[in-house]
């Protein structure tokens, strides 16, 4: 454009000539509208839907991909086992609540029961042994009976068959190692009870700790950055 | 009549409720027409296209308060105006309205040559010339701003353009009419005084 343009045109009045231009009115331009235009359609309230599917490229590669996907789903499904799925459920079993777990207890029941002293017991299992070597047709009522029956068929078979006893001491003897019994070597053929010499170990009590009264110092501690001589290195 | 009845008139495509609006606003339109397009045959292509669009967005006008026939053409012919020159691509994307003649010895400069053109003295067959020689980018923003009044930002819209391609555009279009003014101008003494 040039540096010294002037723009010198008047737009109000180019405004008013242009508005004022028309051209006259002809039969011909009347004709051609009625040829060239259609007749006018009221648009219908309802929208309409055209789907308009061009079968090209994009399309056809679309339709591949779904169809290939498809048919991946199919394979990838027939190796699921759906069946299995129900045998886990069948052996699942209903744990229904049974009503003799639920009854309550009387308070009878609650009471303490006694405990049994144990060193007899042990001495019963000691002595069952040779219990089992013996026939013996009496059934113990107690303890101390179950003992006295085992001492008198020991005594028994003692003084029937004396040369038989030295087994039945060894058995003794191994049964019971710490006891009277062991004394083979004494030819004692008669037996004593066996005293219970049991005691339960209790525990010791723990020591008190003493505790010592503190004296006051006399002399004061020396210092050690006086009196302490430093270390030379060498 | 009524703007009901009209449209039920015209939606039954009624040819003489149809011929008479033609008639009655053949004038204003033919006056658009003829500022936006390149020449009087397109001036009138363009006329019956965008009456005919006009008359169907009237008919299928959504809005509650369908307004006077009148104030919807001369919006509604303006919109069919500019979509018939737009849709013509091969014209409407043109660079430059200076088109290459094979006279050499012809001056192209008119500003050197020193005659002095009375802008008021116009005639309006050389400013229609003139404006119809404008390529058809610049030709729609002058006519659209100087004699349809409107704003540029609403131009950029209309046009589907970027308000600075309009403004542009605009002096493009002002300081090529005033150069085919002069030259047309100058055209017409001249084949006068032969």
């Amino acid at each position: 454009m040039s540096r010294h343009f002037n723009y010198e045109l008047d737009e109000r009045r180019v405004k008013d000539l242009l508005q004022g231009n028309s051209m006259t009115f002809s039969e011909d331009v009347w004709n051609d509208f009625l040829q060239k235009t259609k007749p006018i359609e009221k648009a219908s309230t309802l929208p309409s839907f055209k789907i308009n599917l061009a079968i090209n490229r994009s399309v056809l590669l679309t339709g591949a991909f779904i169809i290939l996907i498809g048919s991946f789903t199919v394979v990838i499904a027939k190796f699921v086992d759906f069946s299995s799925t129900k045998s886990n459920t069948e052996t699942v079993r209903e744990v229904k609540p049974d009503a003799n777990n639920y009854k309550l207890e009387k308070l009878t029941t609650a009471v303490p029961k006694k405990e049994v002293a144990k060193p007899i017991a042990t001495t019963a299992v000691t002595t069952s042994t040779f219990a089992s070597s013996t026939s013996s047709s009496v059934v113990p009522t107690s303890t101390t009976q179950y003992l006295a029956n085992q001492t008198n068929t020991y005594s028994s078979n003692s003084q029937g068959n004396s040369s038989g006893s030295g087994q039945n001491n060894n058995l003794m003897a191994r049964n019971t190692p710490d006891t009277a019994i062991s004394n083979t070597t004494k030819k004692d053929t008669s037996l004593t009870k066996i005293p219970n010499n049991y005691q339960p170990r209790l525990r010791k009590k723990k020591k008190e700790a003493e505790t010592l009264e503190a004296k006051p110092l006399t002399q004061e501690l020396p210092t050690t950055a006086n009196e302490e001589p430093e270390l030379e290195l060498k | 009549m009524d703007t009901h009845d009209l449209i039920a008139a015209l939606s039954k495509n009624d040819l003489k409720v149809k011929r008479d609006l033609f008639e009655q606003h053949y004038k204003l339109m033919s006056s658009i027409a003829l500022r936006f397009s390149k020449n009087e045959e397109q001036a009138k292509q363009l006329l019956i296209d965008a009456f005919d669009k006009t008359l169907n967005a009237y008919v299928n006008h959504k809005s509650k308060e369908t307004p006077p026939f009148l104030e919807f053409l001369k919006s509604e012919f303006i919109l069919g105006a500019i979509n018939f020159i737009k849709s013509i691509r091969s014209e409407y994307y043109v660079a430059s309205t200076v088109l290459a003649t094979s006279d050499r010895d012809k001056n192209f400069n008119l500003f050197e040559s020193g005659e002095i053109i009375d802008h008021n003295a116009i005639e309006t067959p050389v400013l229609v010339k003139s404006l119809q020689e404008l390529v058809p980018s610049q030709r729609l923003v002058f006519n659209l701003f100087v004699i349809d009044g409107f704003e540029l930002v609403k131009i950029s819209e209309m046009l589907e353009a970027s308000e600075q391609t309009v403004k542009s555009n605009l002096e493009k279009a002002r300081f090529n009419l005033q150069k085919n003014i002069e030259k047309n101008n100058h055209k017409l003494k001249h084949e006068q005084a032969l």
